[in-house]
């Protein structure tokens, strides 16, 4: 058997053959003062090229890129990708709920768009339906500084208002929230 | 006219100008000669060039108040920027992207991306990066070199954040984001190397809070 492991080991050709014999025959302490010693011998070899490049490796976008430019990344991206991104980590959570730049793009676009201010009002929620999971939220619309009225129900359009998509509305516009829901 | 080209102008005249060779100094301290006129594409280097210029200007009035001209005329010949932020292997790329946009101005990047303009961006990108990487494209070495195109694309961001190249900013964050574009969570953190560090009762009240986004 012992001849078995340590063939196993002459015979490795790649650091990956190895990963199991090192997490069988190593334990964790150990092979944290190993890499900790490996480290500080780069270190006193001043191997700064090598250092950077462990760094790069091995670090996530969030420690390496600095947040406005994470949120300039996501400025390319349509406005359906921002759920998927929310839900990567909690700093990019923290990012994505507290950034207006991110629409910014939709001003630019728009010219004519850029005047306008909407109110957002929740209303017409009956609590039952709120209690339920999955309820799906409609917009409508009336018009540009007016006001748009989210409902749960897509069959009460109320006089004066139109359907819109939630991909197509500037939620950047809004700048006045109004709740009159009841619970 | 500007201030800045005004300051410029009247310490040497525009031609001259122009034909004057920077040094772009990196962090490892080697120097890349590079025409004014494409270094210029930096905000940066526009901005310590115009100051430096200034402060020359405002030395030679002394010098010549004081009728001691030719002791700072030497300043003049300083056409050495540091890059103490940018390493060579970068700073290279950089002024490969800066004559190219010089040569060819980039068009700005549509947003929200398109697959149409990311290929224009694929384009000018792969030639940035491969005017200054000589490697071969085997299979056995892509992956290696997926990763490594990966850390050069980050420091590249960086970069031109530093010395202020919006064209080029634009160009590596659109980069980026199409790598981001169609992933599952789960692929952009393996690609990324992001840690879910979400309580999965966490993770599944985020993921509630983003159904109500969903398109019916």
């Amino acid at each position: 058997m012992h001849c078995h492991v340590a063939k196993l080991i002459d015979d490795a050709v790649q650091q990956k053959d190895l990963l199991v014999l090192l997490a069988e025959l190593v334990e964790l302490h150990e092979l944290k003062s190993l890499l900790k010693e490996k480290l500080n011998k780069i270190l006193g070899h001043m191997e700064e090229e090598k250092i950077r490049k462990i760094y790069m490796r091995v670090s996530s976008i969030d420690r390496i890129l600095p947040n406005n430019m994470k949120l300039y990344i996501m400025s390319y991206l349509e406005a359906g990708s921002y759920p998927i991104l929310s839900i990567l980590s909690r700093s990019f959570y923290e990012l994505l709920i507290s950034s207006p730049l991110l629409f910014k793009t939709f001003k630019k676009k728009k010219k004519s768009q850029e005047r306008e201010r909407y109110t957002l009002e929740l209303s017409s929620f009956i609590s039952e339906k709120i209690s339920k999971e999955n309820v799906k939220l409609y917009l409508q619309v009336k018009h540009a500084q007016e006001i748009i009225k989210i409902s749960y129900s897509p069959t009460i359009i109320l006089p004066g208002f139109r359907e819109i998509s939630r991909s197509q509305f500037p939620w950047n516009c809004i700048r006045r929230w109004q709740l009159t829901g009841t619970s | 006219m500007s201030k800045e080209e005004k300051a410029a102008n009247e310490s040497g005249g525009l031609d001259e100008e122009e034909q004057i060779e920077l040094q772009l100094k990196s962090q490892d301290s080697i120097s890349f000669p590079v025409k004014k006129d494409i270094a210029m594409h930096s905000a940066l280097i526009k901005t310590i060039w115009s100051a430096r210029n200034r402060i020359i200007k405002t030395k030679q009035k002394i010098a010549c108040l004081k009728l001691k001209f030719n002791e700072t005329t030497g300043d003049q010949t300083e056409t050495e920027i540091p890059l103490p932020n940018v390493r060579s292997a970068i700073l290279k790329r950089v002024i490969s992207f800066m004559e190219h946009h010089h040569e060819s101005p980039m068009k700005e990047i549509e947003k929200p991306l398109k697959s149409s303009n990311m290929r224009e961006v694929m384009q000018v990108f792969l030639k940035i990066n491969n005017n200054n990487n000589q490697r071969k494209n085997t299979s056995t070495n892509k992956n290696k070199n997926t990763k490594g195109d990966q850390e050069t694309l980050f420091e590249l961001i960086l970069a031109a954040n530093y010395m202020d190249i919006k064209p080029l900013l634009d160009l590596t964050c659109a980069k980026v984001a199409s790598m981001l574009k169609g992933k599952t969570p789960e692929q952009i953190r393996k690609q990324f190397n992001i840690a879910n560090d979400f309580t999965p009762e966490e993770e599944e009240a985020v993921r509630a809070e983003n159904k109500w986004a969903e398109d019916s």
